[in-house]
């Protein structure tokens, strides 16, 4: 969906919920702070990430971002909270939820793109940063073979990994 | 709640400290106390998920702090993530640089980019 629909998709829905009416973005963005603040308070949740898009696209994002900070002032942090309290809720996933049964390493680095060792290699921060357990459970899912590699080893476990899978 | 005044008198409010791990925000507070800065900026093959992710771990940001910068340096291309001496920007600065590629998109081999600016 292009930006010109989205605009006025978003321009009627905000017509029809705030009961205000703009003709174009630059007329919505150029809202005191509290005021837009307001009009995405009474916004659907589902709309915020297509309202941020249009921000950034609006190459105006600095001044939109003061104004999303309500400009620093007090009598808008509620506001403020609430707004990025409900973004980040809507784009930032749980990840210990996503990862409630299932190894991070083995959803990251799956067996089949082992075979491309500049991808696996641009993973090792990622595999360092893992628990000594997660990297184990993982070696004995990938190999079929038990590791003991103890707590600190992540280097000699991902050398170990490397070895193997240049094999 | 920290919060200063301004040349109109009325109150302005900064993330209150117990949004902050450190006494440390994307505003202007300490300032007057640090000499550099380590700025963030955008690019498309991180998402919001790494940039809080690397912002915790190395400027010892609250969740909800970083997620600031991670929407500020999205909307507006950049961000301020530390304030500090030269030394100790450098230090943050470097674990940014050197944090790794976001392993969420198959498209990311890279970290995000960072310098010390003198502010």
């Amino acid at each position: 969906m292009n930006d010109e629909l989205l605009e006025t998709l978003l321009l009627n829905y905000i017509a029809v919920t705030s009961h205000r009416t703009f003709r174009n973005l630059d007329e919505l963005f150029g809202l005191e702070s509290s005021d837009l603040l307001a009009i995405i308070a009474s916004m659907d949740d589902a709309l915020l990430p297509v309202l941020v898009t249009l921000f950034k696209n609006s190459e105006k994002g600095t001044d939109i971002f003061t104004k999303l900070m309500g400009e620093h002032e007090e009598e808008n942090r509620k506001l403020v909270d609430s707004f990025f309290n409900r973004y980040m809720t809507l784009v930032l996933p749980d990840e210990s939820e996503l990862f409630h049964e299932q190894n991070p390493l083995s959803f990251y680095l799956p067996r089949e793109t082992l075979s491309d060792l500049t991808f696996v290699q641009s993973r090792q921060n990622f595999f360092m940063r893992q628990t000594i357990t997660t990297i184990n459970d993982y070696f004995e899912e990938l190999f079929s073979e038990k590791t003991c590699f103890a707590a600190d080893q992540q280097h000699e476990a991902w050398l170990y990994f490397w070895n193997k899978i240049c094999q | 709640m920290n919060y200063r005044s301004r040349s109109n008198g009325r109150p302005t409010f900064i993330c209150t400290k117990e949004q902050f791990k450190i006494d440390n925000d994307t505003d202007v507070l300490t300032k007057t106390q640090k000499n550099f800065k380590v700025v963030l900026f955008n690019d498309e093959t991180h998402t919001y998920g790494y940039v809080v992710e690397l912002l915790t771990a190395t400027c010892n940001l609250t969740k909800e702090a970083a997620f600031r910068c991670a929407v500020e340096v999205d909307l507006a291309g950049r961000t301020i993530v530390y304030y500090g001496t030269h030394s100790q920007c450098l230090i943050v600065m470097n674990k940014i640089v050197n944090y790794g590629p976001d392993h969420r998109l198959l498209n990311s081999f890279t970290s995000m980019n960072a310098e010390v600016q003198e502010h």
